[in-house]
């Protein structure tokens, strides 16, 4: 259990939308390495060295590709590298093009540790608020997916138990069909059983409540106490200094002032969060057990 | 009327954010704009959804088929595209009504990335089958009366929901619409785009007997849908 995945819910979710909404939507090489970065050691935290390699690699080649593609596709752009079928290839696009990769990355890369650290029933909690009726049909599907990927399995024995061939590709799918419609049927019948227990229980007749194992706690309040403290010393920066950087028809500069500098500096260490406070969790842990 | 005001306060909303957006805030911002719709668009038809009065057969039955319609995507995970979720969201909404297939198109969406990876395209899956059906729920009768009809309405679902994911992309991408991207993405996605649109027809055909024919069954039975 990472320490994310014990915060609450809703701390956690907004953290990580604001994060994607920031690495998704601004159009700034610092921005975006600071997501990226963040967000690839964080992914490598959550899923080990070895899982995290093939990510990496696949982000890696997602930017070359992007870089090398973009100035086919944009003739944007004032510095010609060279003439590519006729058509100038640009510097400037080529920079777009990483810098595009590489927020498309930085979004799958928060998107991967989203769904390492906030399981659906994080959701569920959530939304059954704001949505109680789909929340509950999305907690029934939980339920059932299991239920009728094993009654499919019955199923398919049951009709291999029978000398049903399945050898040539018309025998496959007839077989598949068959046993795709009985799983229908079986699935609806068995609806029909849980929603007439439903209503015997006396379903509407108050709202619902759920079990939740949920608590705003101590860490929850310091941790969002830093986070919007960052936030809003980096969201100065943007709003005042402005965050586009130019990249048609020529490179933009930097703003260098404090402000600036304060603002890129905050998001930095905001995108580090979770990263720290893992390694901080990590080396205590570490140390406890030591001091056995 | 008092179920109108909300719908109007929110296309209000859209609107508003939609101006404010262009000419303030995200001036060429468009894919941000463009996800703040969908999201925005869906709204209604959630509390639509949440509005009608709720029988718990009914609930529990479009909660199993849209378990099913999830796992429809399982089984066929070896053959990339060609998948039967589109078809069993026509069929749910064909049988169960336009609230009921919004339900399905957005659950399955939301669900099935549980399992295959949530992304920036979740929104747009939820948005693009949701209204999907929709669509199909208001145009039920219809679908069910003439095959043509709803083997023509799968096939143009297929092409809907392949342009749209890849306007999103194009939008994101560029910060903007660029119209050579997008004429590149379209074309080489184009292989995509038929498999999405053949698949929904072949499902269609196959599967409008079976599962349709298994919903009618078990509402006749039941007495699903029925006040009592």
């Amino acid at each position: 259990m990472s320490f994310f995945d014990s915060l609450h819910p809703a701390v956690s979710l907004i953290f990580f939308l604001g994060v994607i909404f920031c690495a998704a939507f601004f159009i700034n090489p610092v921005i975006t390495l600071s997501a990226l970065l963040g967000g690839l050691i964080f992914l490598c935290i959550l899923k080990g060295r070895r899982a995290f390699f093939k990510d990496f690699v696949f982000i890696l080649i997602l930017i070359l590709f992007s870089a090398a593609l973009n100035p086919l596709f944009s003739a944007e752009g004032s510095t010609v590298i060279l003439i590519l079928f006729g058509r100038p290839y640009t510097l400037e696009s080529l920079l777009y093009g990483i810098q595009a990769g590489a927020m498309i990355g930085a979004v799958l890369c928060w998107f991967k540790c989203l769904s390492e650290c906030f399981g659906s029933e994080k959701y569920l909690y959530l939304f059954s608020k704001a949505l109680p009726k789909f929340s509950l049909i999305l907690t029934i599907v939980f339920r059932y997916i299991p239920l009728i990927k094993e009654h499919i399995g019955k199923l398919r024995k049951a009709q291999k138990a029978l000398g049903v061939k399945d050898n040539s590709l018309k025998n496959k799918l007839t077989l598949s069909m068959r046993i795709f419609g009985s799983a229908v049927v079986y699935s609806l019948e068995s609806a029909v059983e849980t929603g007439n227990s439903m209503k015997a229980r006396g379903f509407g007749a108050a709202n619902r409540t759920s079990y939740s194992l949920f608590r705003f706690s101590l860490r929850d309040a310091v941790f969002s106490g830093v986070f919007f403290g960052l936030a809003i010393f980096s969201a100065m920066g943007f709003a005042f200094k402005g965050i586009e950087f130019e990249y048609y028809p020529n490179l933009g500069g930097i703003s260098a002032d404090t402000l600036s500098v304060f603002s890129y500096l905050s998001f930095f260490v905001l995108c580090l969060m979770p990263a720290i406070c893992e390694i901080k969790e990590n080396l205590k842990w570490r140390y406890l057990r030591l001091r056995v | 009327m008092k179920k109108k005001i909300p719908i109007y306060l929110l296309i209000f909303i859209a609107a508003a954010l939609l101006v404010t957006g262009v000419f303030r805030f995200a001036k060429d911002n468009y894919a941000l704009i463009t996800l703040i719709m969908a999201v925005l668009s869906m709204l209604p038809l959630f509390l639509s959804f949440e509005k009608k009065k709720a029988d718990t057969k009914l609930l529990a039955v479009l909660a199993a088929l849209i378990a099913v319609s999830v796992l429809s995507r399982f089984i066929f995970f070896a053959v990339p595209f060609f998948k039967p979720v589109t078809a069993m969201i026509i069929i749910i909404a064909m049988y169960l009504g336009s609230d009921a297939g919004f339900a399905a198109g957005a659950a399955t969406a939301l669900i099935s990335n549980f399992y295959f990876g949530q992304g920036p395209w979740t929104a747009f899956q939820m948005f693009s089958w949701g209204l999907i059906g929709f669509a199909a729920g208001l145009l039920a009768k219809r679908l069910k009366k003439s095959t043509a009809l709803l083997l023509v309405y799968g096939a143009l679902s297929g092409v809907f929901f392949s342009l749209l994911s890849d306007l999103w992309s194009v939008l994101w991408y560029d910060g903007g619409f660029n119209l050579k991207r997008y004429i590149a993405l379209v074309t080489s996605a184009a292989g995509i785009t038929l498999t999405y649109a053949v698949s929904n027809v072949v499902f269609l055909l196959i599967m409008k007997n079976v599962v349709g024919g298994a919903i009618e069954r078990v509402k006749l039975k039941y007495g699903i849908g029925i006040d009592s």
